[in-house]
């Protein structure tokens, strides 16, 4: 009962006042109804008792107050009463406060959302239990960065530095059980993996040593075996071997790994299902020796240094080499942080993505400065008036810290709903540009970074009329304020130069916005008879024994190549390999190193059957195209090819060597043509005939006359049809694989265009506003001019030249910015030079003419004053 | 009139205090309690009674509650709480001890010294 009295006594005031109040009320009149009883007892009458008794109590509402006051709940009161006030100032201005909130909203949430991306791409840890110690190793050669496995195998039996080493790669395969076929991406990793990564099946057990097994994902689990927990335990079959599932990992698992070599032809992906992988010694045959290649990540000892196991590894590799004189390892060895791997490459465009939401940011926050500044020319008045009449400066400086803060929340709260939808579409529109983007979601941090710019930004701007209080005396204020003698030219010179800053960084945005449309639109220039909408690729691997013969794999390809063919709506169909293939190009009769020894003598091998020219646009320019039926190996060159090797000399009839025994001829030359990756510049390429090849695997593409998406279930379902063993994956239009080439381009722009956008909205903003308030404080001087015979054309002029002068000043002050950050956006562009003439022209250009746009309507609002009305007005 | 005494800083709590430990007092009451008691030496104003009221409450040196004073008339009555009590007393001891030594330190006569 008496416990916490002070508390209580608190609370009940808090909320029971009306309560307490009364119960107040009900008291004094006891208390002077006793006094009045006592008065007139002695002999007064009633009515000079009362009134006495009434001076004799004094001003119950003072005590009111005090009573209030004494159990502590005052400056609740008092807040409460400075936030009805501030929400209904709010109401009252309905045009600044909704400004305000959007350019909040806008610059708060894109950083927001900026931010958090970057939180999770570069600042969180990777999900292992010991990130830090974790590493990634590889040997290079020339752009290759493969381990082979005669280190591999030596550095995991010698090597003293490590807790582990996992080799691993990526392969696409069909899973099917007795009742389902799936589609997967397998991670194939060495046992190290399971202890690395600290792998707890939430259902089975981990792989036995030197078992065959897999554990699936647990999304892939849900999704392609409805989370049947008799899947445990069980076989299914993986590329035609029966392999064990021996556990489902829990919902949380993913481990980074490194992405999958661009020879694989693999996009990065979420991984479904880990099987274990063996590393086997190299195997001898035919003088080849072959060996496997994989990536390697590596978890060092506690306190071992990455130097001490670069020297580990090294002295292993030197005596590796001796031992394998014949066999030729990459020269160069790499080891780094495993973090530093996988955020590597996004480094770049995040930091670009920050510095253009830092601006936005500026842009917003010179924003909210300025429409602060110009509300508070408005409201010096009513602070002048109310210090006047006797509120306090500290009262005074509350108010309008509480409608700050009010501003500076709801603008948090909107931007936080804009910061939502912002992470979201950019999660969306780029699923794997960026490694780890799908880990992002908006966090307590994000939050908190988000409250406080908002905060900070209006407060600093939300107090700006209460400035002038702690600088004079309330006297001098109020004579300022009620003559309307304001240091107007100081205070339009801030707002100028707050403008003219928001224009500068606002055609720095459109500057970078411009060259990364430029780029897109570079990549996106597809040559003329060339449409990837209406081209369906896929993939056919092969599997197993039934394939072991080449005869086998060409008689396969065949039938599948025939069935696709007769799909209504299929034009023609070729059969084509996975490109990315190199070789080194030798010609008959060269001496080993190649003839130019600054160009690497190296060639993307594409294996074509005769439709291909037709399916793909290749147009020859010189010689003929490819048969089926070549009497003896030919090869079709592209231009860049013919360029490099044979300058201005006709390539026709040039031999080169095809394999150990045999010979290839060039039989023609097509036009150069990106068909494998959008962002890829001209590289040489050759066509080999598709019956000297050896094949392993193949692609079907098919050009379609009807829509495309329904045609490609159809010839899926037929090629399938040949051999239901023989999986058939990846099927998709051309441009859809082309536009996985061109996702970070996109995503640079949508993200960059957005911000360029809303720079340029907030600039205008800034402009209009600032002229809207110059000349609506003018009106006096322009009624003057115009009733001393001023045109209204002239003072349409005057006021778009005054904006125009703060609009073109930013801009060329942006210029010099503009060349020193696209300088830094070098490695987002395509074919576009950072200092483009024409982007900073047409940037420019855009700029001022919204510039332009924005004055437009002060100037012509100015321009309308009715001279008598303007002059009386005042 | 008897002449009045200006009460000092942080006596009037005090005095509440020993008023309502007499037996449970209404606001008015005990204004009358302290003026007779005090045989009208003390006046207390009737506007800081109020307020020290409510203090002493929000420190939960009294509690209060409705009843029926002598004239049949509804008032709320302050009774002293434990708290109440222990500082009663403390205070007191404290100003007897005070007033002793002020006392002491008027009736010093030159010889004393």
């Amino acid at each position: 009962m008496t416990r916490f009295p002070r508390l209580r006594s608190f609370l009940s005031a808090l909320f029971r006042r009306r309560r307490l109040e009364a119960d107040m009320e009900a008291e004094w009149r006891a208390h002077l109804d006793a006094h009045v009883d006592a008065l007139v007892a002695s002999g007064l009458s009633r009515a000079d008792a009362t009134r006495r008794a009434r001076t004799e109590f004094g001003d119950p509402a003072r005590w009111r107050e005090q009573a209030l006051e004494v159990r502590g709940v005052g400056w609740v009161t008092d807040l409460a009463a400075d936030l009805r006030y501030g929400l209904r100032q709010m109401q009252r201005a309905p045009v600044f406060t909704a400004t305000v909130l959007v350019t909040l909203a806008a610059g708060i949430g894109l950083n927001t959302a900026v931010f958090s991306v970057i939180d999770a791409v570069l600042v969180r840890s990777l999900s292992y239990p010991d990130p830090e110690r974790m590493l990634w190793v590889t040997t290079v050669d020339r752009d290759q960065e493969m381990v082979n496995s005669p280190d591999f195998l030596a550095w995991k039996e010698q090597a003293s530095s490590f807790d582990g080493l996992v080799a691993f790669d990526f392969s696409n395969y069909a899973i099917s059980t007795a009742d389902n076929v799936v589609e997967s991406r397998v991670a194939w990793v060495t046992e190290d993996f399971w202890a690395v990564s600290g792998a707890r099946p939430s259902l089975g057990r981990l792989p036995l040593n030197g078992e065959d097994a897999v554990l699936l994902s647990y999304p892939f689990f849900e999704r392609a075996f409805h989370a049947d927990p008799a899947l445990a335990g069980r076989a299914v079959t993986i590329g035609g071997r029966q392999v064990t599932v021996a556990g489902v990992l829990p919902p949380g698992f993913r481990p980074q790994l490194t992405k999958p070599f661009v020879s694989n032809g693999l996009q990065e992906r979420d991984v479904d299902a880990y099987r274990t992988m063996r590393v086997t010694p190299p195997t001898m045959a035919g003088g080849i020796t072959r060996v496997q290649l994989f990536s390697v990540i590596g978890k060092l000892k506690a306190g071992v240094s990455i130097e001490r196991a670069r020297t580990d590894l090294e002295t292993i590799r030197s005596r590796t080499k001796t031992a394998n004189p014949n066999f030729r390892l990459p020269p160069t060895l790499r080891v780094m942080a495993l973090k530093d791997t996988i955020v590597g490459n996004a480094t770049r465009p995040l930091i670009v993505l920050l510095v253009a939401a830092g601006f936005v940011f500026l842009i917003a926050c010179a924003n909210v400065a300025h429409l602060f500044l110009v509300r508070a020319s408005v409201r010096r008045r009513e602070v002048a008036i109310r210090a006047a009449i006797g509120a306090g400066r500290w009262r005074l400086s509350r108010q309008f810290f509480v409608e700050s803060a009010l501003v500076g929340a709801a603008g948090a709260v909107v931007g936080l709903v804009v910061a939502r939808w912002s992470l979201a579409t950019i999660i969306r529109i780029l699923p794997y540009g960026v490694p780890r983007l799908q880990e992002t979601t908006i966090d307590g941090r994000a939050l908190a970074f988000a409250t406080a710019a908002a905060i900070v930004a209006a407060l600093v701007f939300g107090m700006v009329p209460i400035w002038s209080l702690w600088k004079d005396d309330a006297r001098g204020v109020l004579k300022q304020a009620l003559t309307g003698a304001l240091p107007m030219t100081g205070r339009l010179r801030t707002k100028g130069t707050l403008v003219a800053l928001e224009f500068a960084l606002t055609i720095v945005l459109l500057i970078g916005a411009g060259l990364l449309i430029k780029s897109l639109w570079r990549l996106n220039a597809l040559p003329d008879g060339f449409y990837p909408d209406r081209i369906v690729t896929m993939d056919v691997r092969f599997f197993g024994p039934a394939y072991r013969d080449e005869g086998a794999r060409r008689a396969h390809a065949a039938e599948a190549l025939r069935r696709v063919s007769t799909v209504p709506g299929v034009r023609a169909a070729a059969v084509t390999t996975n490109a990315d293939s190199r070789i080194r190009l030798m010609r008959e009769g060269d001496p080993l190193p190649p003839r130019r020894d600054d160009e690497p003598a190296f060639a993307n091998v594409t294996v074509a059957s005769a439709d291909l020219a037709q399916v793909m646009g290749l147009r020859p320019v010189r010689g003929r195209w490819l048969t089926d039926f070549e009497p003896s190996p030919a090869w079709v060159i592209n231009e860049t090819f013919a360029r490099r090797h044979f300058g201005d000399s006709d390539p026709v009839g040039a031999r080169f060597r095809a394999g150990p025994e045999s010979l290839a001829t060039v039989v023609g030359v097509v036009a150069d043509r990106k068909l494998q990756r959008l962002d890829a510049r001209a590289e040489p390429e050759l066509y080999s005939d598709y019956a000297h090849s050896p094949m392993f695997g193949y692609s079907i593409v098919a050009s379609v006359t009807i829509d495309a998406e329904a045609a490609a279930a159809e010839v899926r379902r037929r090629a399938a049809g040949v051999d239901t063993a023989v999986p058939v994956l990846e099927v998709k239009t051309l441009e859809a694989a082309l536009a996985d080439s061109i996702a970070p381009y996109r995503f640079n722009l949508f993200t960059f265009g957005l911000f360029a956008a809303v720079a340029l909205l907030l600039a205008s903003v800034g402009i209009y506003g600032t002229l809207a308030y110059s000349t609506s404080r003018r009106t006096q001087e322009i009624g003057i001019r115009l009733a001393l015979g001023a045109a209204r054309g002239e003072v349409v002029a005057m006021v778009i030249r005054q904006g125009m002068t703060v609009a073109l000043i930013g801009t060329l002050a942006g210029l010099v910015i503009g060349v020193a950050v696209a300088r830094v956006m070098r490695g987002l562009l395509y074919e576009v030079s950072p200092s483009d003439p024409y982007i900073f022209a047409a940037a420019s250009a855009v700029l001022l003419l919204a510039g332009f746009a924005a004055s437009l309507g002060p100037a012509l609002k100015a321009a309308s004053v009715q001279p008598l009305i303007a002059l009386r007005h005042e | 009139m008897a002449t009045t005494t200006e009460l000092l800083q942080g006596t009037l709590d005090l005095l509440i205090l020993k008023a309502v430990s007499l037996r449970p007092e209404h606001g008015y009451g005990i204004l009358l309690r302290i003026q007779q008691i005090s045989g009208d030496a003390l006046q207390i104003q009737q506007g800081s009674l109020y307020p020290a009221l409510y203090r002493l409450e929000h420190q939960g040196m009294i509690t209060s509650e409705w009843g029926e004073s002598d004239n049949k008339r509804r008032a709320k009555f302050y009774r002293l709480t434990t708290a109440g009590r222990r500082r009663l007393r403390d205070e007191a001891a404290y100003w007897k001890r005070f007033s002793e030594a002020i006392g002491l330190v008027l009736a010093a006569a030159p010889e004393d010294v």
